[in-house]
């Protein structure tokens, strides 16, 4: 097949070489022309993109906008209606106080005092509804406000220990971690403060523990390698357990926590809590001690980060 | 038809046949044969380089054209991006020949129109419906003859039936020489 090359053919190599050289050059000049023109496309296509980056952007810093917007015109209704419904609440509160418990008699004495009961009662419920309706939804995991988990819980006893007491409950702190172990934001308080008050008007005598420990996270996340587990364990028949979820098996932040919301303001206000912290919570059922656990990630303090 | 394709066959004729083998085979057919991998080119152009072959060898074109499917799979290979995943398996791999090599060849080759493979179960084998309007179905066999040499496994591919020249059905199947 391959006649070229037989010496005397060097005419026939020469030609050959030739139209190769040529055949190089035309497909060369075919590449070059291929090659640009895909630039300039990709040079368009780039800049299409770039609009596009900037129109989104914009975009998103307007529904940013809105959302602040939003939040604040929700806040400031919050705030406008917590006036409004308290001041003639406080007003109600005060007259009633203000009646001589020795100008009325017996029977409308103890109706006196069930009024002013029921009506502090009414305020604290309020406040509650507010505070829920503020956390419900909300997202601070985004301005953490971090604070030592042994000053969150040594507060907590501080807080509570009296009151335990008074229902013949002894409250303990157990297992307490590193110092520079921080989690939280103030709505923390206000979860575990929900819990206690639980605690000590359904609980019954007996211990009521507050423990703290230092879980690995599910997620691969290297800033927060950690979540803190808080258990408070009381020697009450617990909660019920379709109320909840099983807090181990959930990471923070799982998107299915939303799954199942539990009922009564003092649980809902947990769990907003819990959830505006990126956390989750549920029961604890040990036997003889139930309770609650709140997991939450664990953050390391500015300073040693 | 892309130019890669001419690259490639260019390729097979010339580290076979030899430099002049390719001159000879565009004089014969007419051609001025300046491939560029990205440059689109006719058809026919290709029947008529593998009708030359023919005239040359003896052999019909559906032979030629099966012989430069076996030898062109190493090389179209090459031209595949490392991040291209390919699988380790014969079976595996004449799947993502439709799945994964040639949806990224439209990447690659922007244009382009690869044939579509459809694959079935059947049996101990694989059952590779080829539908092109290029009806190129001979290059086809070559090249899925070629997964034998590819992972050293013996694997046969037979053509089951032949509505028409655009709609070919194989059969491939591991470990049948
Ligand atoms: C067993 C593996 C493969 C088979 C069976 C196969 C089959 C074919 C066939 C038969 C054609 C001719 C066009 C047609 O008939 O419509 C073709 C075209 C093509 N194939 Fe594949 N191919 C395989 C692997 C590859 C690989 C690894 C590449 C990587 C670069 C590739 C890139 C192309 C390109 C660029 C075309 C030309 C499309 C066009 O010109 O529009 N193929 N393929």
């Amino acid at each position: 097949m391959n006649r070229a090359g037989e010496p005397g053919d060097e005419a026939d190599r020469l030609r050959r070489l030739e139209r190769r050289l040529q055949r190089e050059r035309t497909a060369r000049r075919t590449a070059e022309q291929i090659a640009e023109s895909r630039t300039r496309d990709l040079y368009e296509a780039n800049r299409d993109l770039d609009q596009q980056i900037m129109e989104r952007t914009a975009e998103l810093d307007r529904a940013l906008v809105a959302a602040t917007r939003a939040s604040e015109t929700k806040s400031a209704f919050l705030a406008e209606m917590s006036h409004q419904l308290k001041t003639p609440l406080n007003g109600l509160i005060g007259m009633l106080e203000l009646v001589d418990l020795d100008t009325v008699d017996d029977c409308n004495s103890e109706r006196l005092t069930v009024a002013v009961h029921s009506a502090r009662r009414l305020e604290r419920l309020i406040s509650r509804l507010i505070v829920y309706s503020d956390l419900d939804g909300a997202d601070l995991t985004r301005s953490p406000r971090h604070r030592s988990v042994v000053d969150v819980v040594s507060d907590l006893h501080d807080r509570w220990s009296g009151d335990c007491l008074q229902v013949g409950q002894l409250l303990s702190v157990e297992e307490i971690m590193e110092a520079d172990i921080v989690v939280a934001h103030p709505p923390l308080d206000l979860a575990l403060d929900e819990v206690m008050s639980n605690v000590v008007n359904h609980a019954g005598r007996g211990a009521v523990r507050i423990q703290t420990r230092l879980v690995q996270a599910e997620r691969t996340d290297e800033v927060a390698p950690h979540d803190v587990v808080l258990r408070i364990l009381d020697p009450g028949p617990g909660l019920p357990a379709e109320s909840t979820v099983e807090v181990d098996c959930l990471a923070p932040g799982d998107p299915t926590r939303t799954a199942d919301r539990p009922a009564g303001l003092g649980l809902a206000l947990i769990d907003a809590a819990v959830r505006a912290l990126g956390g989750n919570w549920g029961p604890v059922i040990e036997g003889y001690q139930n309770g609650v656990a709140i997991r939450l990630r664990a953050a390391v303090p500015a300073e040693s980060a | 038809m892309k130019g890669v394709l001419f690259n490639v066959v260019q390729e097979v004729v010339e580290e076979t046949y030899g430099e002049d083998t390719w001159d000879d085979l565009l004089d014969d057919a007419g051609l001025e044969g300046a491939y560029t991998a990205l440059g689109d080119y006719p058809d026919h152009e290709l029947v008529a380089l593998v009708a030359a072959a023919s005239l040359r060898t003896g052999l019909g074109p559906d032979a030629v054209l099966r012989t430069v499917g076996r030898l062109a799979l190493p090389r179209l290979l090459d031209r595949l991006p490392p991040t291209v995943p390919l699988a380790d398996e014969p079976m595996a791999f004449v799947r993502s020949v439709n799945d994964i090599i040639h949806p990224e060849v439209l990447k690659l080759y922007p244009a382009s129109h690869p044939p579509v493979f459809d694959c079935k179960d059947d049996g101990d084998g694989l059952m590779v419906r080829y539908r092109s309007t290029r009806r190129l179905p001979d290059l086809a066999h070559g090249l899925l003859e070629a997964v034998d040499d590819h992972f050293e496994q013996s694997v046969s591919v037979e053509r089951i039936a032949d509505d028409d020249e655009a709609n070919a059905v194989f059969l491939v199947r591991v470990g049948e020489a």
